[in-house]
């Protein structure tokens, strides 16, 4: 009676064993081995809301430095225009006006005019670099003059006042030594 | 309601059925008169065909039953396993009880070892009668909780003993020890039959019960025999059968052999076990199945937005790096327009600053007659008696002039040889232009506007 028992149990477990162990080999471990590289990989990559504060992360990165750009592109813009710019401000006059004016000017410094002209902007030569990049091409008003030295030396003192003009260069001739009398050339850049 | 406990009680001329329910009192009591030659599965089936409901569990006590003590050497018995000594007992009961020890279902109480022999008492009928019994019972939807003899099922208080004569059979029962012979009290006395249990046990304190008063001796008239021939006596006695019958080990009780399992049996068994398994097995791949449904889902997830995050960060690269490009672009177009601003102030002044330094650093014996302009270089020049003169007039106008754009280079002089030492001198600066240097115009230009009134 027992041993019948014993052989019962024992083949109810030989054939629970056998399924166990075919489900195990065959579909249990292999799909626990899928799971395990599954978390495997969760954990490396960490989980869906680390990833997604993450990339919120990077995208806040992202839009500073898109604002980052926008402003330095804004402040290059700025930059280029007022490089583009004269940094002789803009006409308020014709040259003809200008040159009225300077003649005054010159005049009031007790100096004497002796021959002017206006260079066209073809035969100026080359540019200084803050006139490159004007819009209107600057032209030179070249002017002779009579006087003494201090008075000219106050005529430009007064000129290297006014935004409008810049010297562009000036000679001086003294022909006689005995003679304080001096011979001199005065080019200026024209807006 | 049903009862729970149905007792049985098969004599050979009357079966007395008895239900409890709970209470300690029988609530039934039913006689049924046997006709000849009825056996005890007769009496059985015909007491439970003609009654109501049975107790869950139903006890049979009949004095079919055999029973009796026997005698083993303990040495015959050492080492022997239940199952072995049950199959030994069984033999030895065969040969007093006539009942084939293969055929016969059993059931023994150990009781006392006695100069060097075990005393078992024991209880058997044949296994026919036994499994039709309990066919009988289970028909009933009853469980036949045990088969015994009525012997034994009377309760003494401590130090009281028990006489007790039934159809067939002899017994003693107290403290000391329990006799239980197989024997007819009409043919036997008693007191010789129990002399060796007599000795032990006080006569004053023991209970007389016989079956019914035609198994007392005569001779024994004048003691107190209880006899079952009263209902009243009957009830009683039941009532105290039912409470030793929930003591297991009160009296030998056959019991119904489990049955051996049929290879039906065991291949539904085997199918079962295997249906569960399978079903474990199923269970735990849809769990895991699902696990992995789910944990791939999240990996999808978490790639999808790890390919997302890549791709932000190589934006996030590609933009910082349009960033810095732009920055160093900005830097140098500020540069760039600080430079050119620094230029076209210092070009503004240096004219005005020229005359000025050479107003203030011309000595005495320097006259300065010319000051030509050719391919953007200014050349200095005039007459000095002294050729340091030149020099230190290029020198004074070196340290001042470099902010404005202009490097002084050494002055170039020539003796002219009209006076004695060689003199005049005539002598030529050039003023080379270079790029301005915005730190040292602006300083200069500062230092200019302060200085002016």
């Amino acid at each position: 009676m027992m041993q019948r028992s014993k052989q019962v149990a024992l083949r109810v477990t030989l054939c629970v064993i056998a399924i166990a162990l075919v489900y195990f080999v065959f579909i249990g471990r292999p799909k626990a081995k899928q799971l395990t590289r599954l978390e495997t990989q969760i954990e490396r990559s960490g989980s869906v809301l680390q990833l997604e504060q993450q990339k919120r992360d990077v995208l806040i990165e992202q839009q500073a430095v898109q604002r980052e750009i926008k402003s330095l592109e804004a402040r290059r813009d700025e930059l280029t225009s007022t490089a583009s710019a004269s940094v002789i401000p803009a006409r308020h006059g014709t040259p003809a006006d200008f040159v009225h004016d300077i003649s005054r000017r010159i005049k009031d410094h007790g100096l004497r005019i002796v021959e002017d002209q206006l260079i066209n902007s073809k035969h100026v030569g080359r540019l200084p670099v803050y006139l490159q990049n004007t819009t209107n091409k600057p032209t030179q008003w070249q002017v002779t003059l009579a006087g003494s030295y201090t008075n000219v030396a106050r005529l430009l003192e007064t000129l290297a006042r006014d935004p409008r003009v810049i010297p562009a260069h000036v000679t001086m001739e003294q022909p006689n030594l005995a003679s304080p009398r001096r011979v001199w050339t005065l080019t200026i850049w024209l807006p | 309601m049903r009862p729970a406990i149905t007792i049985l009680f098969v004599m050979l001329d009357r079966t007395v059925r008895a239900d409890f329910s709970g209470g300690s009192e029988p609530t039934l009591i039913n006689h049924e008169m046997l006709g000849s030659g009825d056996d005890l599965v007769m009496s059985v089936e015909t007491a439970l065909l003609t009654s109501g409901r049975t107790g869950s569990k139903v006890y049979i006590i009949s004095t079919e039953v055999w029973t009796q003590t026997l005698q083993l050497p303990v040495r015959a018995i050492r080492g022997l396993t239940e199952d072995q000594l049950h199959e030994t007992l069984a033999h030895e009961a065969e040969a007093v009880s006539g009942i084939e020890a293969s055929q016969s279902a059993l059931a023994y109480q150990t009781l006392s070892v006695k100069s060097a022999e075990q005393l078992f008492w024991v209880s058997q009928i044949s296994t026919y009668q036994l499994e039709r019994l309990e066919e009988a019972v289970k028909h009933n939807q009853s469980r036949l909780a045990g088969v015994l003899h009525p012997t034994g099922l009377i309760r003494t208080a401590k130090g009281e003993s028990s006489v007790e004569l039934w159809p067939g059979v002899i017994s003693g029962h107290g403290e000391h020890g329990t006799q239980v012979m197989s024997m007819d009290p009409k043919l036997n006395d008693w007191q010789v039959v129990l002399q060796p249990w007599l000795t032990s046990h006080a006569v004053d304190s023991m209970k007389h019960l016989a079956a019914s008063s035609d198994l007392i001796p005569p001779i024994s008239v004048a003691q107190d025999w209880q006899t079952l021939d009263q209902d009243e006596s009957l009830q009683a006695w039941l009532t105290t059968a039912v409470r030793v019958l929930s003591d297991v080990t009160a009296v030998p009780r056959i019991r119904p052999q489990k049955k051996p399992v049929s290879s039906r049996q065991l291949n539904v068994i085997t199918a079962i076990a295997c249906g569960v398994t399978i079903m474990l097995c199923a269970l735990h791949f849809v769990w895991i199945d699902f696990a992995e449904r789910s944990i791939s889902s999240q990996a999808g997830d978490a790639r999808q937005i790890s390919t997302q995050i890549t791709q932000a960060k190589r934006d996030l690269a590609q933009l910082k790096q349009d960033e810095q490009q732009l920055q160093t672009e900005v830097r140098e177009l500020s540069q760039s327009r600080d430079q050119m601003r620094s230029t076209e102030r210092a070009h503004r002044q240096r004219w005005a600053q020229l005359l000025r330094l050479l107003a203030q650093n011309s000595p005495a014996d320097l006259v300065v007659q010319n000051i030509d302009y050719k391919q953007d270089q200014v050349v200095i020049s005039g007459i000095c008696l002294e050729p340091q003169l030149a020099n230190q007039l290029a020198a004074g106008l070196t340290e001042h002039l470099a902010p404005y754009g202009w490097r002084v280079q050494p002055p170039e002089k020539k003796a002219l040889e009209r006076l004695r030492n060689g003199g005049p001198w005539s002598y030529q600066i050039v003023l080379e232009n270079v790029s301005v240097d915005p730190g040292m115009a602006e300083q200069a230009l500062a230092a200019q506007q302060e200085a002016s009134p």
